[in-house]
């Protein structure tokens, strides 16, 4: 069993996303249950009995129905998550009445695509049945039955087909142009960030402290030592920088710490985990690269801020799965 | 009946009322009924993914496809007779609805609660929620063998709380609370994947 509610992101926005995606995928109830198991240790009964009390305005409700779960507040968001009943109602409303935004909603999940192809084979087999007694009507639609079981997909004329292929290569265009820009501008960033950073930094935390990069680092095993790593990268929550200035700089801090770990030599772990820490640390550069990018593209200070808290959150997470995978 | 052409942008209302009244209009003649049932694909198209999710969160897994394709079945059937034109989307939830109340009436539940006394909304989850019942109660005992601090922050994170915020109620270092909240993560996995 997946334990779904254990995967909630901390930022506000990602917490929406990420329940709008649940409200439209096929898994809902398990994240209803499993809220309910941290929220409300009562009996399966009582549980069931319960009516969940609605405290959203009406008129919240009906934005979010209308607009999405982004015009809830904090408060109005920690509501649903602390009555999951709730959710079932929400769903309801954004099946029968959500909004363009609710229609054209990007998140599809492959289980519900995969569930509404399979179905209609049997939908469009079930339909040559329905025409009770008119065999020549049945034939008819039966006629194209075939040739939905011989394919499992539903069928796209070729001009749907064509369409598509159009938007992709549009798509794929734009997607390629826009990334070679973000990654001239994170070149050209990067590279004078690290020229500011030679000129003088105050750097004794996380992984750019001295004493940290030596190579007779004291850890008895490579888990003790990944844990190490981890808890060292957990010093960027001790600095909450409000200044953009500010946060450049701690950016570039941790930045450094990356490129340190990333040129040290690992005595403590074998090869795969050297080669492994090395290959992440270097996913992580390149976000944090991307973080300051945006820093200085002029998004707000707590956004990148968020962002950033979110790379060094995953990144613990992975370092201590491996320390807990070789413990 | 009068062959239209069939738009693909289903957005558009207009071209949905097209795809209906082609569905409606099937039995004119063969050439109505073929495109009828093209016409009746797109409908599918555009709505069984966001039935297939109002549906699976009220029924068993295993009944999933079943009563999708009764829905789906009283649609083609209805449609002529019973749609008023006015807002195919509500119509096609109410069907689904009255899907699943009979399928609990014939099916008579067994299940501890007394279904007189709930109302449908309770009654529509309850199918489903027996089957996912059994891992809640799991989890459940999984929750309870956490450390209080652990389980502190596990609740909190539940209640959309960010880590900021926790840190300043429970007094701890960020640091100190992402440590404990992947701990618990890891506590929780394991449990449940051991059944305990």
């Amino acid at each position: 069993m997946a334990i779904e509610i254990l995967e909630i992101p901390d930022s506000h926005e990602e917490r929406v996303e990420w329940l709008e995606g649940h409200l439209l995928d096929v898994n809902l109830s398990t994240l209803v249950l499993q809220l309910a198991a941290v929220h409300q240790r009562n009996a399966k009964d009582q549980w069931l009995a319960s009516v969940a009390v609605q405290k959203i305005s009406d008129e919240q409700w009906n934005n979010a129905i209308e607009f999405g779960l982004s015009v809830l507040s904090p408060e109005e968001m920690k509501e649903l998550l602390t009555n999951p009943k709730l959710l079932y109602r929400l769903q309801e409303d954004v099946c029968t009445r959500g909004g363009e935004y609710w229609l054209s909603h990007s998140a599809r999940t492959a289980t519900v695509d995969q569930l509404s192809q399979q179905h209609w084979l049997s939908i469009a087999g079930s339909l040559a049945t329905q025409n009770d007694g008119d065999t020549h009507a049945n034939s008819i639609i039966a006629k194209d039955i075939p040739r939905h079981a011989r394919q499992p997909t539903i069928q796209q004329s070729p001009v749907q087909i064509q369409v598509r292929r159009v938007s992709f290569l549009k798509i794929a265009s734009v997607v390629f142009a826009s990334a070679a820009i973000v990654l001239l501008l994170v070149s050209l960033s990067a590279a004078l960030i690290r020229n500011r950073e030679l000129e003088g930094m105050a750097n004794n935390w996380g992984w750019q402290r001295d004493e940290f990069n030596s190579a007779d680092i004291v850890a008895v095993t490579p888990s003790a030592y990944l844990n190490q790593l981890a808890d060292e990268a957990d010093d960027w929550f001790l600095g909450r920088p409000n200044d953009p200035k500010e946060l450049a700089q701690r950016i570039n801090e941790f930045r450094h710490g990356c490129s340190l770990l990333i040129m040290a030599t690992h005595p403590q772990l074998d090869q795969p985990d050297r080669e492994w820490l090395v290959g992440k640390c270097r996913d992580w550069a390149l976000k944090l690269d991307q973080a300051l990018a945006s820093l200085e593209q002029g998004n707000s200070t707590e956004v990148v801020r968020e962002e950033v808290d979110t790379i060094v959150r995953k990144l613990t997470d992975a370092i201590r799965t491996r320390s807990s995978d070789l413990a | 009946m009068k062959q239209t052409n069939i738009s693909d942008d289903l957005d558009c209302g207009e071209a949905e009322s097209r795809l209906l009244t082609e569905i409606a209009n099937r039995n004119e003649s063969d050439e109505a009924l073929a495109i009828g049932y093209q016409a009746f694909e797109k409908i599918y198209q555009q709505y069984s993914r966001r039935l297939l999710a109002f549906l699976a969160s009220r029924v068993r897994t295993n009944e999933l496809e079943d009563v999708h394709q009764i829905v789906w079945q009283r649609i083609w059937i209805a449609l002529p007779e019973k749609f008023d034109g006015k807002n195919f989307r509500a119509w096609l939830f109410r069907v689904a609805k009255n899907v699943l109340i009979d399928q609990y009436r014939s099916r008579k539940l067994e299940f501890a609660v007394d279904f007189a006394s709930v109302d449908l909304e309770i009654a529509a989850e309850s199918g489903r929620l027996e089957e996912d019942f059994e891992s809640q109660e799991l989890l459940s005992n999984c929750l309870a063998r956490l450390e209080e601090s652990m389980y502190q922050i596990v609740r909190s994170r539940l209640e959309g709380e960010d880590y900021v915020e926790i840190c300043e109620r429970l007094e701890l270092p960020i640091s100190r609370a992402h440590k404990l909240f992947f701990h618990a993560k890891e506590q929780l996995n394991r449990c449940v994947a051991g059944g305990m």
